[in-house]
């Protein structure tokens, strides 16, 4: 640990998304650390001002703004450190997730070894890995070449052979860079990070060396049953790092603002996401998810084993991969609570492309919100398939995503969250309201107490624990599936009979705690097996205990008039009582 | 109440949508990747010219003369008649070797162009190459070279930028097909009249217009709105479509439709790429003028300012149009609950809106 509450340093993190940037500003407050306010500005990356530094500064602006505190000196420039007056920052952070996804071809030996190491240290970057070689590759090398040249890489990762191991493998790779060098102009050509066999490194260097940037890191296979990632994955990192700062103005200066403590969005949230793992569910499953405008983000698994991807979809720029595509369309409308948008002739379809195009833009009446939360919807879909699957458990989730953390009701998030994800069994869901868990990851660095005190703030009170029971065949409509209780430590307790389609919500405070306990019906699964009872201790949130039996996989009604319905219903299932907000 | 618009403070710096009846833009032309460019700076081009180029697809053979000849890899080296970046036809020796009263040679299988030799005496000889093409875009000027990306072209005259093009570029005649920029365009609105133009409409919802238009030959289609519907067809299509204000029966706004349907006859091109939103370039038309006197400079963005007419962008509710009342946006709640930073805007029925800056849009 590098730093102490004792310090009391005054923390400004940046967060320049694809959309917005935001500047968080974190101080202590009565002995703990709290985020104190949050400004935001459109990112300015792109057209018309094309230098990302500038929406920053005027992030930096908002916040002043909004907290009262002076930050800018009289020319513009960022105050640190702090001042003996308390005006300035001690400390700058930032993360980064506005750009193209660079793109990457990987070389190795053998698809289970190298390649899925190659391939794990890119696993949750801004990537697009657009071609694989193997030793086991059966095309012919001028196939492999013309492959390679038309993947116009932007990095290639060469990996293969333990150390002392395969040579020929790696030989036959640099044979192949070597004559795509003779196809590519020389801006065209990629930086190599080779990450094999430690014999070849100095041969490889010499061989690549007078034709392209080429950095050496340790094997990532040293022998066939080690797997060394870190020092390949930093090496990747600071590529991937010059890449972006040359292609989007304004980043190099972010750079230097926060003097190198600045890293993808991505890596933040996954290391968030792993801290909170720990604190919620340590033993269980978590699924993490940052749904963005360009790019979306998943960590989940177990936390002695954890998974970490970025696709480059989301709720924004990031729709592009999918307008095009007629099951997505389909899957949208088949969600949408409305059937009409912008007059009698208008689709569903039409909100697809308006949003693809217009990303930065905000709902402005119920029925866009609607339809942004139904395109979370499915994209969240997305991201189930390719994680916990279809009847995944999963005993935490933290989400985050302008969708989710800007949705006008908690009730609005978290049927969003239950529908998309659709998790079974007992859960915790997390949202990340102030959208600053990037950036906590980044602090987490510099200093753990922050982000130790910010997560246990009012700022991360969580949403909901969910309850999804899952049955195979029928159940009679009107017979409970399964019978509730939640003994509050006061001794009070408050009970549910569960009927099958429906949502239901037990109050339970932030702060407070309590048992669950659940009598499941024969064949009814509960988190413990089939008619099985289960007993757990559960904290308190938002909503509380949220009951919902609406069975696995659900889908919604098949008229647009009966899902709207459907999903008027399911809020006001799980609205909080006036009395409740009162006490 | 107006309010001038020098007495105020700028607010942030918003996208602006140029539609003007004289305008000087300057439009980058960028390749997907590094490659040649093919014309010089200061030369004058038309729309469909080639200006730059970029291999897209090579097809290669790789030649192990050392294997063909039967010698080791050194002596076929110099057994080699040809060095990279010689040109060859089919049949000429790339490799020859005398041995005894005996040649032996290595001849060329098909036309191609050598791009080097390995240590191992392997030949690269790329025998086809296909190119991704950009055009000039706009009857204009080449303003700069940016090497080896691309080039800036200067052009003048009337200028309407979109929000969504078919990825095509043509020039024609100007023909209005609707008579409102609220109307849209119907299958029988569509003679043999109409043949080779450029049609204008309010909006399309039928993907059988973009077929009649493709039967009578268009050479592009404006239109304020098309629906998803449409968009597959406007894909096929072999004319630009160029869509002015966005997608499903959104009409096509005020200044637009004015500008347009009140230039019958007149020439214009239809750049109808996809909206660049790194590079900030918006599909758009161009019109020709007679003679240029004095044009006002295109640009991408500026500041807010209270009096600027601004475009709401709006999924549920297209097409409105306003005037800013205020610059300095606020933090509110919207009616929806979503809390935003918002400005006034006094639409053009009179009502005053509040609206998200995000969602505002500056047409100059």
């Amino acid at each position: 640990m590098q730093g102490s509450l004792v310090e009391t340093d005054v923390y400004l993190a940046l967060d320049v998304g694809s959309a917005f940037t935001r500047a968080f500003l974190f101080d202590g407050v009565e002995g703990q650390y709290r985020l104190i306010a949050v400004g935001q500005a459109p990112t300015t990356a792109g057209p018309p001002v094309r230098d990302a530094l500038v929406g920053a500064e005027q992030a930096i602006v908002d916040l002043q703004n909004l907290a009262g505190v002076h930050l800018l000196d009289e020319d513009g420039g960022l105050i640190v450190p702090t001042s003996s007056t308390g005006e300035g920052v001690d400390t700058v952070v930032g993360t980064v997730s506005c750009g193209r996804p660079l793109r990457v071809v990987v070389m190795g030996v053998l698809p289970e070894l190298s390649v899925a190491s190659a391939r794990r240290i890119v696993a949750g970057a801004y990537v697009d890995v657009v071609e694989v070689f193997t030793a086991t590759d059966a095309a012919t090398p001028e196939e492999q070449v013309e492959r390679l040249v038309e993947a116009y890489p932007d990095i290639v990762i060469l990996a293969g052979g333990t150390d002392q191991g395969a040579r020929h493998a790696v030989a036959a790779h640099v044979d192949l860079l070597l004559w795509a060098v003779r196809l590519w102009p020389l801006v065209q050509r990629p930086w190599i990070l080779f990450a094999g066999n430690q014999a070849l490194g100095e041969a490889v260097q010499k061989r690549l060396g007078a034709h392209y940037e080429v950095r050496l890191a340790p094997n990532v296979r040293p022998s066939i049953t080690q797997e060394n990632l870190t020092p390949a994955r930093e090496a990747f990192l600071d590529i991937f790092r010059l890449l972006w700062a040359a292609r989007t103005p304004g980043l190099e200066d972010l750079h230097l603002l926060t003097r190198g403590r600045f890293t993808l969005s991505t890596y933040g949230f996954a290391r968030l996401a792993r801290y909170m793992h720990r604190l919620y569910a340590p033993r269980g499953t978590m699924l993490a998810v940052d749904l963005g405008a360009a790019y979306t983000t998943a960590v989940w698994g177990r936390l002695d084993s954890p998974r970490h991807e970025t696709w480059p979809w989301g709720l924004g720029r990031g729709l592009a991969p999918w307008e095009g595509r007629q099951d997505f369309i389909d899957a949208v409308t088949a969600w949408a609570p409305l059937e009409r948008v912008g007059g009698k002739e208008g689709s569903v379809a039409d909100f697809v492309h308006w949003k693809r195009w217009h990303p930065h833009t905000l709902p402005m009446d119920e029925a866009g919100v609607d339809l942004e939360e139904t395109l979370a919807r499915v994209l969240l879909q997305q991201v189930r398939q390719r994680t916990i699957g279809r009847g995944g458990r999963v005993d935490f989730v933290l989400a985050a995503g302008g969708v989710l953390s800007s949705a006008p009701t908690p009730q609005r998030a978290l049927l969003t969250l239950l529908d998309g994800l659709q998790p079974v069994g007992l859960t915790t869901v997390v949202v990340d309201y102030a959208q600053m868990a990037s950036v906590l990851g980044v602090l987490a660095e510099v200093n753990e107490y922050v982000v130790v005190q910010v997560v246990g703030s009012a700022a991360f009170t969580p949403l909901a624990t969910t309850l999804a029971p899952v049955w195979r065949g029928r159940v009679a409509a009107d017979r409970p599936i399964a019978e509730v209780t939640l003994a509050y430590s006061n001794g009070e307790e408050t009970t549910a009979s569960l009927l099958p389609g429906t949502l239901t919500r037990l109050p339970l405070a932030p702060g407070r705690r309590a048992e669950l306990r659940v009598q499941p019906a024969r064949g009814v699964d509960v988190g413990a097996g089939p008619g099985e009872p289960l007993r757990r201790d559960v904290i308190g949130s938002l909503l509380g205990v949220v009951l919902d039996a609406r069975g696995r996989p659900w889908t919604p009604p098949t008229t647009a008039g009966e899902r709207a319905r459907s999903r008027t219903r399911a809020l006001q299932a799980i609205q909080i009582a006036p009395q409740e907000k009162v006490a | 109440m107006t309010q001038s618009t020098q007495e105020l403070t700028p607010g942030p710096a918003r996208p602006a949508v140029n539609i003007a009846p004289l305008a000087s833009v300057e439009r980058e032309r960028r390749l997907p990747r590094p490659g040649q460019v093919r014309v010089a700076e200061g030369r004058e081009v038309t729309f469909a010219e080639v200006v730059a180029a970029t291999p897209r697809k090579h097809r290669i053979l790789i030649l192990d003369i050392a294997r063909a000849l039967d010698v080791p890899p050194q002596k076929a080296r110099q057994a080699l008649r040809v060095r990279a970046k010689d040109r060859v036809e089919k049949g000429d020796i790339l490799a020859e070797l005398r041995r005894g009263l005996t040649r032996r040679r290595v001849v060329a299988p098909q036309r191609g162009r050598v791009m080097g030799v390995d240590a191992q005496a392997r030949l690269l000889l790329r025998v086809g190459i296909e190119w991704d093409e950009i055009r000039a875009g706009l009857n204009g000027r080449v303003a700069r070279v940016i090497e080896p990306w691309g080039v800036v072209i200067r052009a003048e005259g009337s200028y309407i930028e979109g929000v969504w093009g078919n990825g095509l570029v043509a020039a024609g005649l100007l023909r209005p097909l609707t008579s409102r920029r609220t109307a849209p365009v119907d299958e029988e609105d569509l003679g043999l009249e109409h043949r080779g133009v450029v049609g204008v409409a309010g909006y399309c919802v039928e993907p059988r217009v973009l077929a009649r238009a493709e039967d009578l030959s268009f050479r592009g289609l404006i239109v304020g709105g098309l629906t998803h519907a449409c968009l597959e067809q406007a894909r096929r299509v072999s004319f630009p479509v160029l869509v002015t204000d966005g997608f499903g029966p959104v009409p096509m706004n005020e200044d637009a439709f004015r500008l347009l349907s009140s230039a019958e006859g007149r020439s214009v091109v239809v750049l109808a790429e996809p909206w660049d939103q790194d590079l900030g370039a918006r599909p758009c038309a161009m019109l020709d003028l007679p003679h240029i006197t004095q044009a006002e400079r295109a640009i991408g963005g500026e500041p807010l300012l209270a009096g600027q007419t601004v475009r709401i962008l709006n999924a549920t509710k297209p097409g409105q149009v306003g005037t800013l009342l205020s610059s300095n946006p606020r933090w509110a709640r919207l009616a929806n609950g979503i809390k935003a930073l918002v400005v006034d805007v006094r639409l053009r029925t009179g009502q005053h809106v509040v609206v998200p800056i995000v969602n505002i849009e500056i047409l100059r």
